[in-house]
């Protein structure tokens, strides 16, 4: 196995490589699963329960049957809902219109239960029972510690101690999730809305009772996932099983308010903290009683005690149903809130000790890449210029703040991979895995021609189904670690393949050839072209599967970030000016799209500090703002300046990078707005209401 | 979307008979509100009359009267035009509606005449007292986008950014039905729920509005609108406020002040123009006007904060009207 060439001799890799589909997207050829159209093509929809907790007595879908245009039901789903907006029953009519007003006319009959919606609540002695059988609500219960916690705080001069709360997010991708569902014979065919072609396939089968190898899951092109759509949902068999019973291709994709109920969402988390340190500095210890919620789903705990060195700590989490929709893996589960509660705590601990905050970190954090990360971030963004916190005048504030983050993020070492060389000099490449919004079509085609020494408009790379090898669904940034080395291995072998049947054709030792830029010089006979080559192959193609293998990629990065932020004190409006962020990944394989992919973190971590908040109604259990302009996304105005740099470990081989810059952003901006008022806001999202009335505190003393 | 029976009628004296004749008959002009309430299902209408083919309904005139706009105007035209500018406060306040796409869609009539955004009225899955139902769900509910005065038994916001300025402006609202035209003050145009708690506006079913009528003492007016919204790049006001005043000196005369984002409709401030009227607007004086003017406020549990804001944006209104 060959390593990475140089970053000097690579002409596609490590480069500024625009999306190879950018032209598709931007004219709208891309075909994402919203414009699948097939003949014959019905609409599907599901119709969700109003309750938050009832059985299910009966469902008489008999008025919605007749109802002409309407070619399939299915009734009654479950037998118990326990969320607004779980499944009840579904439609598929000739139009989607029919479809809805099919639901209407389905007759539903409950026996409403008590529920919960808010996890405070639920787990109190006595609160409505989301699930029999688990007092309290308590789910997943978890303890972890490390030396001992009484004896650090005993050795600390300063102790802070403060609850931080964050609120549920959700994914909010462009193109809820969905898929067109066509059966041929007994084969089943879906076009989905999914981060993972394979592990579709393997959910739709194990539903459905049926062959691994009769399912078919195509996604060319997806508009967005963020960890909501690593395997398939109830609405993948819905469909499935519509279209079996129409006899039609069918088509089922969520409205938005149905993406934001029934999906998955960032749960939320109460993290009570102390935290100690010594004068000079030196963290003591810190303990944390956290909660928080996934809904009826888990996973809300939080990797306490984040980044810093705590030589005594002790942290303990409840995870607490509600009755909410599942949560779903979201853009680093648990480390945005890790990061929030930690660096909100880090920056009172050193404001307490009368210690700037980044002194205080490049103390206490033993990450040598975060220490060289928070120099050169410190340099570009002018942390110099930071102020005491509250000190600003006048009518706009402004405030300072840093924070940090790690990920894993290696490859997956069963990823496999067909690179195929044709006779006419045509190369492509098949390898399951998809892309989500990221460019995986562009590095998994610029890293074959790179190793081919081909240009781009050379290879065509294939991916986006499940009948191409096995690849990773593209969660926890391991994609591009996964793909990239099999591609190149691939690529390799392939070559080698060809360089033997260039060899034996011209009567040379394959050693004795040299390749470059589509050139072959062969010792006496000068040079031939690469079709001339490829004909050597006299009508079989080359096709060579390789499975990944270690060398050339590698898991674990560091980065930080900083923040600027401008407070009005009139309105209590934050408008984040700059972000300034210093990452790692290894060997940046597309420096353009790697640097969109921060870019991206940066707006999900706006969103998150600021403006984002899933609300459940608490008599009703129904969210009051399941639609966009409620659910307030950032949009283009509320664009800082992003500077990003990379931090450069290309020795290490490649990195994933999805979730490592959705992290840091978090608690720095937080930070920089208690530097900008003078004043901490304890939960999430810092919305203009909770900063005039802390402004307003803050005047009363 | 329930199938319904789409009419376009032949002038706009024929539309008061279409809407007294039809069950639920809806207005449809821009379609930037109406179409969503239809897609939600909060409104099911039987027929839609569609508004877009009456071009007379669409004009932008001056003359030494003052200002008239037709209700079909887009917001878009509305900005782009010369007579407009006139009053710059009224322009600011057009300019400030939705986003380029809603104003280019949306109507001055539309805008006027468009529904609450509480969001228990919005979805369909909550039957509140405004839409027939006998609860209010915002009282103990989400209500940080509620109104902090003029509530009871609902406690919207009217969310229109052009209405509070026309009261600033003593705009007149011209409306025809059965009956005929009659022009009514923008003032008391809109209405508080305890005077109807199904309806925003003094509009009869058989009733629309045709054009609005800004007269030319505004134009020697100082006119300004300040809006505050959680996000600029697409938001309601979560209050906003528009002044309008003659400047003698340093002196205010002719003070309107009119708020939107703390009533159930644009809520014309008497008594902080009272207190401002005549005198000089320094700082401390204006945050007194805007403190009488709230005494009687009753924030809900989320919106304390509404106070306070109300009151620093009309510091900044008339700071910034001053200084213009
Ligand atoms: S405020 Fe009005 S519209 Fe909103 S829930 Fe209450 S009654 Fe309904």
């Amino acid at each position: 196995m060959a390593p990475w060439k140089k970053l000097d001799e690579m002409s596609l890799v490590h480069k500024e490589v625009t999306r190879i589909d950018g032209a598709l997207k931007v004219t709208g050829a891309a075909q994402y699963t919203y414009d699948i159209q097939r003949p014959g093509m019905l609409y599907g929809r599901i119709l969700r329960s109003v309750h938050p907790h009832a059985r299910v007595l009966s469902v008489d879908t008999s008025k919605a049957e007749a109802l002409s245009g309407v070619r399939a039901v299915l009734g009654a789903i479950k037998d118990e809902v326990n969320f607004v907006g779980d499944d009840v029953a579904a439609v598929a009519a000739v139009s989607e219109e029919i479809a809805q007003e099919a639901l209407r006319l389905i007759e539903v009959q409950y026996e409403v239960l008590p529920f919960t919606v808010r996890e405070s609540e639920a787990k109190k002695e006595g609160a409505p029972q989301v699930f029999s059988g688990r007092p309290n609500n308590i789910g997943n219960h978890d303890e972890r510690s490390e030396g001992e916690v009484e004896k650090g705080f005993a050795e600390a001069d300063v102790i802070i101690e403060h609850t931080y709360h964050l609120n549920v997010q959700l994914h909010t991708p462009l193109e809820p999730h969905g898929c067109v569902c066509e059966w041929r014979g007994e084969d089943l065919y879906m076009w989905d809305s999914t981060q993972g072609v394979h592990s579709t396939r393997g959910g739709v089968a194990r539903a459905l009772e049926m062959p691994e190898n009769q399912v078919h899951v195509i996604t060319h092109h997806m508009g967005g996932g963020f960890g909501s759509k690593l395997s398939p949902k109830s609405y993948n068999i819905i469909c499935a099983r519509l279209a079996k019973k129409a006899g039609a291709p069918v088509k089922l994709m969520l409205d938005r308010e149905e993406e934001m109920l029934a999906v998955g969402n960032r749960p939320s988390s109460w993290q009570k903290i102390k935290m100690g340190a010594k004068k000079d500095g030196t963290l003591t210890a810190f303990q944390m009683e956290s909660f928080g919620t996934a809904g009826i789903g888990g996973g809300a705990g939080v990797p306490q005690p984040y980044i810093y060195n705590f030589p005594n700590w002790k942290v303990s989490h409840d995870d607490v149903h509600i009755n909410a929709g599942a949560a779903a893996p979201m853009r680093a589960p648990g480390h945005p809130q890790a990061n929030f509660a930690m660096e909100s705590a880090m920056d009172e601990l050193a404001d307490k000790l009368g210690i700037d905050p980044l002194e205080f970190r490049l103390k206490n954090d033993a990450n040598s890449t975060r220490q060289q990360e928070y120099k050169i971030g410190a340099e570009k963004f002018g942390w110099g210029n930071r102020k005491q916190s509250g000190s600003g005048t006048g009518l706009k504030v402004t405030g300072l703040g840093v924070g940090s983050g790690r990920w894993g993020g290696g490859g997956n070492n069963r990823t496999e991979a067909i690179v195929n060389i044709y006779p006419d000099g045509a190369v492509d490449v098949k390898i399951g895995t998809q892309d989500i919004g990221v460019g995986t079509w562009t590095i998994v085609a610029a890293v074959l021609a790179e190793e081919l020494e081909l240009e781009l408009v050379d290879v065509k790379p294939m991916i986006g189904e499940s009948d191409f090898p096995w690849a990773p669904a593209s969660g926890g940034s391991t994609t591009a670690p996964s793909v990239t080395p099999t591609v190149k291995l691939a690529a390799e072998a392939a070559k080698k393949k060809l360089l033997e049947v260039v060899a034996e054709e011209y009567g040379v030792k394959p050693e004795e050839i040299r390749y470059g830029k589509k050139k072959f010089t062969i010792p006496g006979q000068g040079e031939i072209g690469w079709k001339t080559a490829c004909a050597a192959l006299n009508g079989k193609a080359i096709s060579e599967k390789v499975q990944w293998a270690e060398g050339l990629s590698s898991s674990g990065t560091a980065g930080c970030q900083f923040a600027e932020v401008e407070v009005d004190t009139e309105t209590g409006r934050v408008q984040v000016k700059r972000m300034v962020a210093v990452q790692d990944c290894g060997l940046v394989v597309n420096l353009l799209t790697a640097r969109s992919q921060v870019n991206g973190g940066m707006i999900g971590e706006i969103g998150y500090s600021l403006f984002e908040n899933r609300l459940l109604d608490h008599d009703t259990g129904i969210m009051p703002n399941a639609d966009l302009e409620n659910y307030k996304i950032p949009g283009a105005l509320e664009m800082p300046d992003f500077d990003v740099t990379f931090y450069d470990e290309h020795e290490r081989g490649v990195i994933g990078l999805g979730e490592p810059p959705a992290i840091p952003g978090v608690g720095a901006i937080a930070n920089a707005v208690a530097n900008a008022i003078g004043a901490r806001i304890y939960e999430l999202p810092i919305t203009p209401d909770k900063v005039l009335m802390a402004l307003a505190g803050r005047k009363e003393g | 979307m329930k199938p319904f029976e789409y009419v376009n009628p032949k002038d706009i004296k024929s539309v008061p008979k279409i809407l007294a004749e039809a069950e639920r008959a809806l207005l449809f002009a821009g379609g930037t509100d109406a179409l969503a309430r239809m897609k939600e299902g909060i409104d099911r209408p039987d027929v839609v009359v569609n508004l877009k083919k009456l071009t007379d309904l669409a004009f932008i005139k001056s003359d030494r009267k003052g200002l008239r706009i037709g209700a079909g105007a887009l917001l878009a035209d509305i900005i782009a035009s010369k007579d407009a500018q006139a009053c710059p406060g009224f322009v600011e306040a057009v300019k400030s509606v939705g986003t380029i796409q809603l104003r280019n869609m949306g109507t001055l009539g539309g805008n006027l005449c468009q529904r609450p955004r509480c969001w228990y009225y919005r979805s369909a899955r909550f039957d509140c007292l405004r839409k027939g139902g006998d609860t209010c769900f915002a009282i103990y509910g989400d209500n940080k986008y509620h109104c902090i005065i003029g509530g009871d038994p609902c406690y919207i916001v009217y969310p229109s950014d052009i209405a509070p300025m026309l009261i600033a402006l003593r705009a007149e609202i011209e409306v025809v039905g059965l009956k005929g035209k009659r022009r009514v003050k923008a003032d008391d145009f809109w209405v508080l729920p305890a005077q109807d708690p199904y309806k925003e506006n003094i509009l009869q079913n058989d009733e629309l509005v045709t054009q609005v009528f800004i007269p030319a003492s505004a134009r020697a007016l100082k006119s300004h609108y300040v809006k505050f919204r959680e996000r600029d790049s697409f938001d309601f006001a979560m209050v906003s406020v528009a002044v309008a005043a003659r400047l003698d000196g340093e002196r205010l005369t002719d003070v309107r002040i009119a708020y939107g984002g703390v009533a159930p409709k644009p809520w014309r401030a008497v008594k902080a123009e009272r207190a401002l009227e005549g005198q000089v607007a320094t700082e401390e004086r204006v945050l007194a006007a805007a403190a009488t003017e709230f005494a009687n406020a009753e924030p809900l549990e989320q919106n304390e904060y509404k106070v306070i804001l109300a009151k620093n944006l009309l510091k900044r209104a008339l700071r910034e009207l001053v200084a213009a």
